[in-house]
């Protein structure tokens, strides 16, 4: 993974992310941000931002949805491609309306037209954050349950596989063509490396480790 | 010798005496009884036989010797005659012998030719006969030889050297080798023949060779007479003519209502005196004008014999004439029809010479029918004065400008000619034209247009309206976002002034940028009359970016700016030329939004042309199919999906309203460049003060 963001940067400290290619814009948002204790880092193109993009950026991107160059549109887009759990914010202009809807549909959080309400911005912002805090956790627990799955004999993943396809023991017995006590054996030993007490637990954990377009 | 025996008296015809008849009439009686007794006559009476016989031998010898001396007598008497008639004749007599000598001839000769007799006695005619006749005289002489009488006419050398001439008669007398001959002098008569050829043949060739054509017709209207001229005029031959009756087979009209003119003037031969003018058909069909006189023809002897009839071709006269007849009522018809007042004045006094209808109609001042009307340049409005010119100075122009009539207020537009009049005096020659109407539709075009590019640009505003929009949202917010900032650490009361102040500081500037975008689309889409100033070009590019870069920078273009620092004021309407330029530029962005976004360039550039200013704005797109070219400029034209194809059409419209022209050419490394031309202020300033 490169580290193109300062790696002292603690994981849980997030940063609300600019892009816009207004100067003035960029750097007043960035004095009322501070004003209310959020930190955050601008850019004045998307094309500048996509340089600098880490996937392990924390925190929320607002974004210009009108720029010479790459678009806001066009960022959210490439960012959708790369997997990026990134909360977006689109500052509209007038007459954007359209755009902003199908960025919602795409996944944005909010859309938030100019000139814009600070308390609104702040609100937005703050939401956006812990939505980002969510997708962290959600990823965290992904990332552990991945971990323990690849912990696994195969025997134990063709176990488990065929529990969470929802059969018996015997029939995995027969499936496998060992013995029931076998599969009992197979059985704890994959719930005990998986971390889980319950069969539900356990689909769980797989279910969120494999991600849902696949 | 004929005219002998005619002037001869009677008596002299018949010599006859006494004795000789009684002698005749006993032979005559003696012959008779003898040969009434046949019956008794024999041999038994042989004497009275012999008496017979005695008797008439007695009378025959006795008649035949009073007979021969009567002749005698009578030869001699007539030989006198002879040669006294011989003497004294007019006529010349004389003999030759066989070889043509002269052997005897009267005193005629003397009268005629001043020669003697006795000269001549002895010489050969043909010694007297001029060498150039001689021939003749010997074909004569042949002909003599051969018995044959001769016949002919020659010349004979007088005594003083001169020659006569004389007609020969000359009779041959085989028997006494001899030839008769008379002459006679008939000099008067070849000479006056001679006079008379001559005049013939002049007569004939001065007909030949005159152009007119001549017939003459006997009372009957029988063509007797035609010249050369006249066939070649008509096209017939001399034998078509002669004989034939009216109608004659040359007339163009014969067959129509016309055909009473030829016959009229023919059967009348009253023809005015400069004729009358007539068609022909020529026998290969072709017309021609002819004129025509007619005039009697009289013999000698004072009676008429018919007509004589001249006829000249005058098509070509005709057809000049006719020409220059259309021509001039063609120029008549063209000056009498205009609309505009055409004049011709006299240079030093200003008097009307002539002027046409419409000038009559508008110009003219109620009364005055002598001199010039109004609107007139004034004196010092002309760059010579006009009643100073002399011959040499024209032709030249003398005004060309726009009037209006003092009374009517109608405007005029008046140009003036000096040149040289038909009878030679200097004039001025003027043509005005009521351009009234004109003005009128040119300021209501103008308004027109201004309202159309008041509207246009109304229409530019509201296609940029949401780039507008944005632009004015970027200061406001920034301004709301320092503003908030500012009030959010005043309530927590953790802040430095310093941070404070440099906020509200950049907020203002937010708010003045703010203004200054309000400003100029208030400014752009302002209704006002168009208003021509002294402005800079670098003023106004910089104000058309101000709004339409907006939209180019939305449209990922920048704008590279490279105008000459010396660039002359140009006489303007600020706020049309920064439409043009905003157009200008949006179309340019507009056209390379399929390029990468580092080749999205406007270059604005400027330069000096004589007395002009050009504008380029070139971008770098895909360009202009050359096919659609031709139809950039038309209103309505638009290659936009919602373009209303007015935006090009109303530049031109204000580029040349400022006296200017506007077109686009391709622009060498791709994309199109569209230039424009202002007439600089220095060039407007000249303008003013001539």
């Amino acid at each position: 993974m490169n580290q193109t963001l300062p790696s002292n940067v603690p994981s849980p400290e997030q940063l609300v992310y600019i892009v816009d290619d207004d100067e003035a814009l960029r750097d007043s948002l960035i004095w009322l941000l501070e004003s209310t204790g959020l930190k955050s880092l601008a850019f004045d193109s998307a094309e500048n931002f996509l340089a600098a993009y880490n996937p392990r950026m924390n925190g929320c991107l607002v974004l210009d949805i009108r720029m010479p160059g790459m678009s806001g549109l066009e960022l959210h887009e490439k960012l959708l491609s790369m997997h990026s759990t990134l909360p977006i914010i689109f500052i509209t202009g007038h007459g954007d309306v359209p755009m902003a809807v199908s960025a919602l549909k795409k996944g944005a959080i909010d859309f938030i037209e100019k000139p814009f309400n600070d308390q609104e911005m702040v609100k937005l912002i703050r939401t956006a954050l812990a939505e980002d805090l969510k997708r962290h956790d959600a990823r965290r627990q992904e990332a552990e349950a991945q971990r323990r799955i690849e912990g696994l004999t195969p025997r134990e993943r063709e176990v488990l596989d065929l529990i969470v396809a929802g059969r018996l023991n015997k029939q995995i017995a027969d499936d496998l063509g060992i013995s029931i006590k076998t599969v009992e054996v197979h059985r704890a030993r994959v719930m005990e490396k998986m971390g889980v007490n319950s069969l539900a637990e356990l689909v769980q954990h797989v279910m969120i480790s494999t991600p849902k377009h696949e | 010798m004929k005219p002998i025996d005619e002037n001869a008296p009677a008596h002299r015809r018949r010599p006859q005496s006494p004795v000789q008849t009684i002698l005749f009439l006993a032979a005559i009686l003696g012959l008779a009884w003898f040969a009434a007794m046949p019956a008794t006559l024999g041999a038994a009476d042989p004497w009275r036989f012999m008496l017979v016989v005695v008797i008439s031998v007695v009378a025959v010898a006795t008649w035949g010797v009073f007979t021969t001396k009567e002749r005698n007598q009578l030869v001699g008497q007539a030989e006198e005659e002879r040669d006294l008639f011989f003497s004294l004749s007019l006529d010349i007599f004389g003999m030759l012998d066989a070889t043509g000598h002269f052997q005897r001839l009267n005193p005629a000769l003397v009268n005629t030719l001043g020669l003697k007799p006795e000269n001549i006695e002895g010489m050969a005619l043909i010694d007297i006969v001029h060498a150039d006749d001689r021939n003749i005289v010997r074909q004569g002489l042949n002909s003599l030889a051969g018995g044959q009488a001769a016949q002919f006419e020659v010349r004979c050398r007088c005594g003083d050297g001169s020659y006569r001439w004389l007609s020969w008669n000359a009779t041959p007398l085989p028997k006494e080798s001899r030839v008769y001959v008379v002459a006679h002098d008939v000099t008067d008569r070849k000479i006056s023949e001679d006079a008379l050829r001559s005049e013939s043949a002049f007569r004939k060739a001065m007909e030949d060779s005159v152009l007119t054509g001549l017939r003459a017709v006997d009372m009957k209207g029988r063509i007797i007479y035609v010249n050369r001229a006249f066939c070649e005029l008509v096209g017939y031959d001399m034998g078509d003519l002669i004989g034939r009756e009216p109608p004659f087979p040359y007339w163009a009209d014969a067959n129509d209502e016309k055909a009473p003119q030829w016959i009229e003037p023919e059967r009348s031969g009253q023809t005015p005196a400069e004729g009358i003018e007539l068609r022909i058909r020529r026998h290969d069909g072709k017309l021609r004008y002819v004129r025509m006189h007619v005039s009697p023809l009289v013999n000698a002897d004072g009676i008429q014999t018919g007509w004589m009839t001249a006829m000249a071709d005058i098509t070509e006269q005709h057809r000049t004439s006719n020409d220059l007849q259309a021509a001039n009522e063609r120029i008549t018809a063209v000056l009498e029809g205009l609309d505009a007042a055409v004049y011709v004045a006299d240079a030093a006094t200003s008097t009307l010479l002539y002027s046409n209808r419409a000038y009559e109609a508008q110009m003219r001042l109620a009364g005055d029918t002598g001199h010039l009307g109004v609107p007139q340049p004034e004196w010092g409005d002309y760059p010579v004065d006009p009643r100073r010119l002399l011959a040499h100075d024209v032709p030249r122009e003398l005004f060309d400008g726009e009037l209006q009539h003092p009374q009517t207020g109608q405007w005029f537009h008046l140009r003036e000619r000096a040149l040289r009049w038909v009878d030679g005096r200097i004039v001025r020659l003027g043509v005005a034209t009521d351009i009234s109407t004109m003005k009128r539709a040119e300021e209501l075009t103008r308004e027109q247009e201004e309202r159309l590019a008041q509207t246009s640009r109304l229409i530019t505003m509201g296609e940029m309206a949401s780039t507008l929009a944005h632009e004015l949202n970027q200061p406001l917010s920034a301004i709301s976002n320092y503003s908030m900032g500012c009030v959010n650490r005043l309530k927590s009361g953790n802040f430095r002034p310093e941070d404070l102040l440099g906020a509200m500081e950049k907020a203002s500037a937010q708010a003045v940028r703010a203004g200054n975008i309000v400003r100029h689309i208030r400014d752009f889409v302002r209704k006002s009359e168009p208003r021509q100033c002294l402005v800079r070009i670098e003023q106004i590019i910089e104000d058309a970016i101000g709004i339409a870069g907006i939209e180019a920078k939305r449209l990922g273009a920048h704008i590279i700016v490279s105008i000459p620092a010396d660039l002359p004021p140009v006489m303007a309407d600020r706020i049309m030329i920064e439409q043009v330029l905003m157009n200008l530029i949006k179309n340019g962005a507009e056209a390379m939004h399929e390029k990468p976004i580092h080749e999205r360039r406007i270059d604005i550039t400027a330069e000096i042309h004589e007395d002009l200013v050009q504008i380029n704005v070139s971008d770098f797109g895909t360009g202009i199919n050359p096919l659609i070219v031709d139809h950039l400029f038309s209103p309505f034209f638009t290659t936009k999906k919602d373009g209303m194809g007015m935006g090009l059409n109303i530049c031109r419209s204000i580029i040349e309203f400022h006296k200017g022209r506007l077109w686009v050419d391709p622009n060498p490394t791709g994309g199109s460049i569209f230039r424009f031309t202002l007439p600089q202020e220095t060039s407007l300033e000249s303008d003013i003060t001539q």
